[in-house]
C-alpha cells in the first residue's frame, strides 16, 4: 500500500508543479509537502479510514496552500486517476 | 496523560456527538492524521464552519492537561511581546533597588552589583537575585514559552485569525514551526520540553532530535485563517509549507437543515415553515 501511495504522490506532485509553472503561480511541492502527505496518509491507512475524499483531502491540505493553487492541482489530480483508470 | 495519537473515527464521532459540529468526515480525518504524526495545521475557511471548535475539541478528545491549550489573537499590531514574552524589566529595576537599599553602597558592594550584571561574577551572596537572565525570575511568559514549556506534558497553541498577523510575527513564526523554540531579541531561545517525535511514518515514537530532523510532537500549532477578510495578509511561502492547510467548507443546505431540525426541534422548524409559507400566500397590498 505505503510504497503505491509514495509513487502516486510524488507524480501527482511533479504534475501539479508542473501546471502551476504554466500558469506562472509559486505552488511548491516540495519534499518536505510531499512527505507530510505521505506521512499522514500512512496513518489514515493504517487506521483504515483512507477512502477517497479522505485520500484527496489529506494530500490537498499538504500540498496546496494556496487558493490559487487549487486548479493546478485539481487538474494534475484528474489526469492521475484518468491515468490509473486507463492502467 | 495525553494522547499522543488518536483513534480517528472515535475522534469524529467525539466531534459530532459531543460537540455537534457538523464537519465532513475527510476533514476531521485529515486534521486526526496529521496530529498523530506531528504536523503543524492551518485550518482555512469561512467563519461559523467550525474551525476553533473542532481545535477545542481536539484539545479536550487528546486530553490535555488544563492550562496547555493556548491561545494567540493574531491582530496587524502584535508583537513578540504579545507571542513570546518579555523581560519584567520594573521587577528587575525593582530588586536591584531593593538590594541597592539593603546594602551599604560602598564601592566594593557596588562593584559587585556591576560585575554580576556585566556577567563578569557571580554576585557572591546576591546572585541568586542578579542573574537578571534567570527567566523564571525575571521573564513574563508569553503564550508561544508557554507552550514551549509545558509540552513535556502535550500542548497546543492555537494562533487565531493567523492571516491578520504582520510580518514581525510570521517570522517567529517560522522558527516555532520550523524548530519548534523561539528566540527572545535578547537572545534566549527557549525550547520544546517533550523528548518525543511523532512516529515516522507510524508505529513507535522515537526520541526526538531536532539536528536530525525529528522534532518533538509537541507544541502542536494549529492556526485558523479566516480567508473572506478584509484585513488578510499574504503569507510568505515558506511559512505556509510547513502547514498542513486543511479547508473547512461551507455545510451544505441539507446539512444546515439537519442541524436545524436537531437543535430548534422537528415542531418549531415546522411552525417557522408554516408562517413563511402563510406570508408568501399573503396578497400584495396597495401603497
Amino acid at each position: 500500500m505505503t510504497v503505491e501511495y509514495a509513487k502516486f504522490i510524488a507524480e501527482l506532485a511533479e504534475r501539479y508543479y508542473q501546471k502551476a509553472q504554466q500558469k506562472k503561480l509559486l505552488c511548491t511541492a516540495s519534499l518536505d509537502e510531499v512527505r507530510m502527505a505521505y506521512v499522514a496518509l500512512a496513518e489514515a491507512n493504517r487506521q483504515g479510514v483512507d477512502d477517497y475524499e479522505t485520500v484527496r483531502k489529506i494530500v490537498q491540505s499538504a500540498l496546496v496552500k494556496d487558493p490559487e493553487c487549487v486548479q493546478p492541482f485539481e487538474e494534475a489530480w484528474d489526469e492521475m486517476l484518468a491515468d490509473l483508470a486507463r492502467k | 496523560m495525553v494522547k499522543r495519537t488518536i483513534n480517528c473515527r472515535e475522534f469524529r464521532d467525539y466531534v459530532k456527538n459531543d460537540w455537534n459540529l457538523e464537519i465532513d468526515d475527510s476533514t476531521l480525518f485529515a486534521v486526526c492524521a496529521f496530529y498523530n504524526t506531528g504536523q503543524n495545521m492551518i485550518l482555512a475557511g469561512p467563519p461559523g464552519v467550525g474551525k476553533t471548535q473542532t481545535i477545542k475539541a481536539l484539545a479536550d478528545f487528546v486530553e490535555l492537561p488544563e492550562g496547555n491549550y493556548l491561545r494567540v489573537q493574531a491582530y496587524p499590531g502584535i508583537t513578540y511581546v504579545d507571542f513570546i514574552g518579555d523581560w519584567d524589566y520594573p521587577k528587575q529595576m525593582l530588586v536591584l533597588e531593593a538590594l541597592k537599599g539593603g546594602l551599604k553602597l560602598t564601592p566594593e558592594n557596588i562593584d559587585k552589583i556591576v560585575s554580576a550584571l556585566e556577567g563578569k561574577s557571580s554576585g557572591g551572596e546576591f546572585a541568586e537575585y542578579l542573574n537578571m537572565r534567570d527567566v523564571d525570575r525575571y521573564f513574563r511568559k508569553g503564550p508561544a514559552v508557554m507552550a514551549l514549556e509545558r509540552a513535556k506534558d502535550g500542548s497546543i497553541l492555537h494562533i487565531d485569525e493567523l492571516n491578520r498577523a504582520n510580518e514581525e510575527f510570521q517570522a517567529l513564526l517560522f522558527e516555532l514551526s520550523g524548530e519548534k523554540e523561539v528566540t527572545h531579541p535578547s537572545g534566549v531561545t527557549f525550547s520544546s520540553t517533550d523528548r518525543y517525535a511523532p512516529p515516522v511514518p507510524y508505529g513507535e515514537g522515537t526520541p526526538a532530535d531536532p539536528k536530525k530532523g525529528r522534532l518533538p510532537q509537541f507544541p502542536v500549532i494549529i492556526a485558523t485563517i479566516n480567508e473572506g477578510d478584509v484585513a488578510t495578509v499574504e503569507l510568505s511561502a515558506a511559512l505556509r509549507r510547513r502547514f498542513a492547510r486543511v479547508v473547512f467548507e461551507r455545510p451544505s443546505v441539507g446539512t444546515m437543515v439537519s442541524v436545524v431540525r436537531k437543535t430548534a426541534g422537528d415542531d418549531v422548524v415546522g411552525r417557522v415553515a408554516k408562517s413563511i409559507e402563510a406570508n408568501l400566500k399573503k396578497e400584495g397590498g396597495v401603497a
